[in-house]
């Protein structure tokens, strides 16, 4: 592996062992730690899953943090608050706050640090040269964008050497972008080996892939191409970017509701009282659901090794975050080791 | 069922472009797209750019390479007079087999090809993906030349990064860019006094040792290493753009037809029509059953004894009313999207299976349900008075 010539591993996974743990690998140990990183496919419910862990986070007293980095900002209105977030964070609620990562803001904050003359700086910015270079740079906005998470993790509380934040949730791009995301540091030393800027993109690498501080969750929904996609993302993000991915989280898995005793009695039932066969039909469809939803979570089990926490259905129209409370619940239940 | 607005595009237009969010059905939907095309005796060839395998895993294929391979039908549409080939997109190859095709001389090519930055921008930029997905679109049409090409589209957070992606990626290479390389102070300022000038230079220099100078040297030598071809590049972009744009092509979006995903499209589908690309109609993927869920049955009150019991009816009751909720909300989404966008007849569902599509055989049934049709038909054919003239222009020339 490339990586390996440049970096030491300072990860906890033992990926010789086929990127299995060898710690304990029921729990969710990611409420102790400083930032955390939520990915996956698109349309599993990233935002749902970050939202909740941002929530049973606060729940808890700590001080959290939620980024948003979607380029189409939703995260504002589901939060309660009356504008889309931006880049500064705001205070949603006791012991949570909520900003936006935005990729354009995070380069000119990046590029005030250099320049340090706002008229220079502000210049530097507008020209269309620099943001077409900016753009030809592979890597930048994906490097701009670790640079600021790294910034929050770093930032102290005014008069104190306490963190003013405690854990930073990010709810990250689907797959296709938290990869170079969670690569940049890799790749942009790749390309600029020595100087000023390595220096900051190894204080990023040491950041992410250290499991005391960092943690990557993979979402999934027990569908079969979303369990695919992440097995595939697990196995990089762990093996080949050695980041301390936790266990995946398989989303809005339909209830258990019924025996098989009582599965009985509904198909015997509903022949002797044809009135209940709508009913029996709506149980049957979330029962085939259900059934291929398991077989999926099987497999995702079998091919990672590790035992991914579950997540419920949540049969409501709502996005806030109040509605958010079971994931947040069933998050935190796992993370105590009961899920 | 009436035939839906799919069903001429499928059967008349040379490409279909699928776009949409992630995780909408975006891929099985040009998959099945292909299968129904093959099936009404065209011969379709059918690209998708998903690094995951999705693809392959629909069609029941291992794995799927860069080049197209026969998609054997004759289980699915054994009378079918067409054919279907799939391919996966290889963005590093396909971005190596233009280099080859547009550089002076293959030591220009090498030089191309061996620069450290070449494997960043043709492998890693998320815009290269984009603009190796409409290059090889434009290899496809314009060589194998088959009835119709179907294109599943990198998922792209803008819905125009995918248009824009040769443009983009040409702005980089261009010979201004260049010109700047030679002399960073030009960076700062086109105008400007001499001193500001000095001063920019001395900043640059700084910012130069910052990132340390290799970088800066590296983009030079790519730039210059791609010199010869920006014309080539230019021109190819033009005539993609133009096919993208051409009559015969037809964009369609996929969504998912929950509350979140329906407003994202409905904003996608602004962008589209904004910039003049006219979304010939929407696909509503994976919607709850209305055979189960359009009417609330009343509950028969308590149970039947021993044949029934009461506890077992009322989790009946609540086991359909908590589906019932879900569904009645997607079907307002539904109808808040088709109303706002003016789609009329434009909108067509596809209703959850309860099971994963696990063959090609469900494939084709999810094709044949795109042509045919299975939720409501259009309210009424007419376009509203009220309807806007460019939504009206491509409903018109999908043809019927």
């Amino acid at each position: 592996v490339k990586s390996q010539s440049i970096f030491a591993r300072s990860t906890e996974i033992d990926v010789a062992s086929g990127g299995r743990y060898e710690s304990d690998v029921t729990r969710l140990p990611v409420f102790d730690r400083r930032l955390i990183i939520v990915t996956g496919k698109g349309g599993v419910g990233k935002s749902a899953v970050a939202m909740a862990t941002a929530l049973a986070a606060a729940r808890q007293h700590r001080r959290t943090l939620l980024v948003e980095m979607a380029a189409t900002p939703v995260l504002g209105e589901r939060l309660g608050l009356s504008r889309p977030l931006d880049s500064a964070p705001r205070r949603v609620r006791a012991s949570l706050s909520a900003c936006r990562l935005d990729a354009q803001e995070a380069l000119e904050s990046f590029v005030r640090t250099l320049v340090p003359v706002r008229l220079f700086s502000r210049r530097l910015l507008n020209s269309q040269s620099f943001r077409t270079l900016a753009a030809a740079a592979p890597g930048i906005d994906e490097f701009l964008a670790l640079y600021r998470l790294a910034g929050w993790e770093a930032e102290q509380q005014t008069g104190t050497r306490r963190p003013r934040y405690d854990l930073i949730v990010v709810d990250a791009h689907a797959t296709g972008h938290s990869v170079p995301l969670l690569g940049a540091p890799e790749t942009f030393l790749r390309m600029v080996p020595v100087g000023p800027f390595a220096d900051i993109a190894r204080r990023l690498h040491a950041l992410v892939t250290d499991a005391a501080r960092t943690a990557v969750a993979v979402v999934a929904v027990p569908e079969e191409m979303a369990v695919n996609e992440a097995v595939e993302l697990h196995r990089h993000l762990a093996d080949e970017l050695h980041l301390p991915v936790v266990p995946p989280i398989v989303n809005a898995i339909l209830p258990e509701r019924w025996s098989s005793a009582e599965e009985e009695l509904i198909s015997n039932g509903v022949d002797q009282h044809p009135q209940w066969a709508p009913f029996a039909a709506a149980v049957q469809f979330e029962l085939t659901r259900r059934r291929a939803a398991e077989a999926h979570i099987a497999r995702l089990r079998d091919t990672i090794g590790i035992e991914p926490i579950r997540l419920p259905y949540l049969f409501t129209t709502s996005l806030t975050i109040d509605a958010m409370s079971p994931l947040a619940d069933a998050l935190t239940a796992a993370a105590e080791g009961r899920g | 069922m009436s035939p839906t607005f799919v069903e001429p595009l499928v059967r008349e237009r040379r490409i279909i472009v699928c776009v949409g969010a992630g995780g909408v059905g975006k891929t099985t939907t040009a998959a099945a797209l292909g299968v129904a095309a093959a099936a009404a005796g065209r011969h379709a060839i059918l690209l998708t750019i998903d690094p995951a395998n999705r693809l392959a895993d629909a069609l029941g294929q291992e794995t799927l390479g860069g080049s197209p391979v026969n998609v054997p039908l004759d289980t699915v549409a054994p009378t079918a007079m067409g054919s279907l080939a799939a391919l996966r997109l290889d963005t590093r190859a396909t971005f190596d087999g233009l280099v080859a095709r547009l550089a002076p001389s293959p030591a220009a090519a090498e030089a191309v090809r061996s620069n450290r930055l070449y494997e960043n921008v043709a492998g890693r930029l998320a815009a290269s993906e984009s603009y190796m997905a409409v290059e090889k679109l434009y290899e496809l049409a314009t060589e194998d030349r088959p009835d119709v090409i179907i294109l599943d589209t990198p998922p792209t957070e803008h819905a125009l990064d995918f248009l824009d992606a040769p443009r983009r990626i040409l702005d980089v290479l261009n010979s201004r860019a260049l010109t700047i390389l030679q002399n960073p102070a030009t960076l700062l300022t086109s105008t400007g006094s001499r001193l500001s000038q000095l001063v920019l230079g001395v900043i640059v220099r700084a910012l130069e040792q910052f990132t340390g100078m290799t970088l800066l040297r590296d983009i030079a030598d790519f730039i210059h290493a791609f010199e010869g071809m920006i014309d080539g590049l230019r021109e190819r972009a033009v005539e993609v753009t133009a096919l993208l744009r051409a009559p015969t092509t037809a964009f369609v979006m996929v969504t998912a037809p929950n509350a979140f995903a329906v407003d994202r499209a409905e904003a996608f589908y602004r962008t589209l029509e904004s910039a003049r690309v006219p979304c010939a109609g929407l696909i509503v993927n994976r919607v709850l059953p209305r055979s189960l869920f359009d009417q609330a049955p009343t509950a028969p009150a308590g149970g039947h004894g021993a044949d029934l019991p009461e506890a077992v009816a009322r989790k009946l009751v609540r086991t359909f009313a908590d589906l019932h909720a879900v569904a009645q909300d997607e079907y307002a989404s539904i109808e808040r999207l088709r109303q706002r966008l003016h789609l009329d007849g434009r909108l067509t569902e596809v209703p959850a299976f309860p099971s994963d599509l696990a063959s090609l055989a469900d494939v084709a049934r999810f094709g044949r349900l795109l042509m045919e049709g299975d939720g409501p038909t259009a309210p009424d054919a007419a376009p509203s008075p009220s309807q806007r003239d460019d939504t009206g222009e491509d409903a018109g020339s999908a043809g019927r």
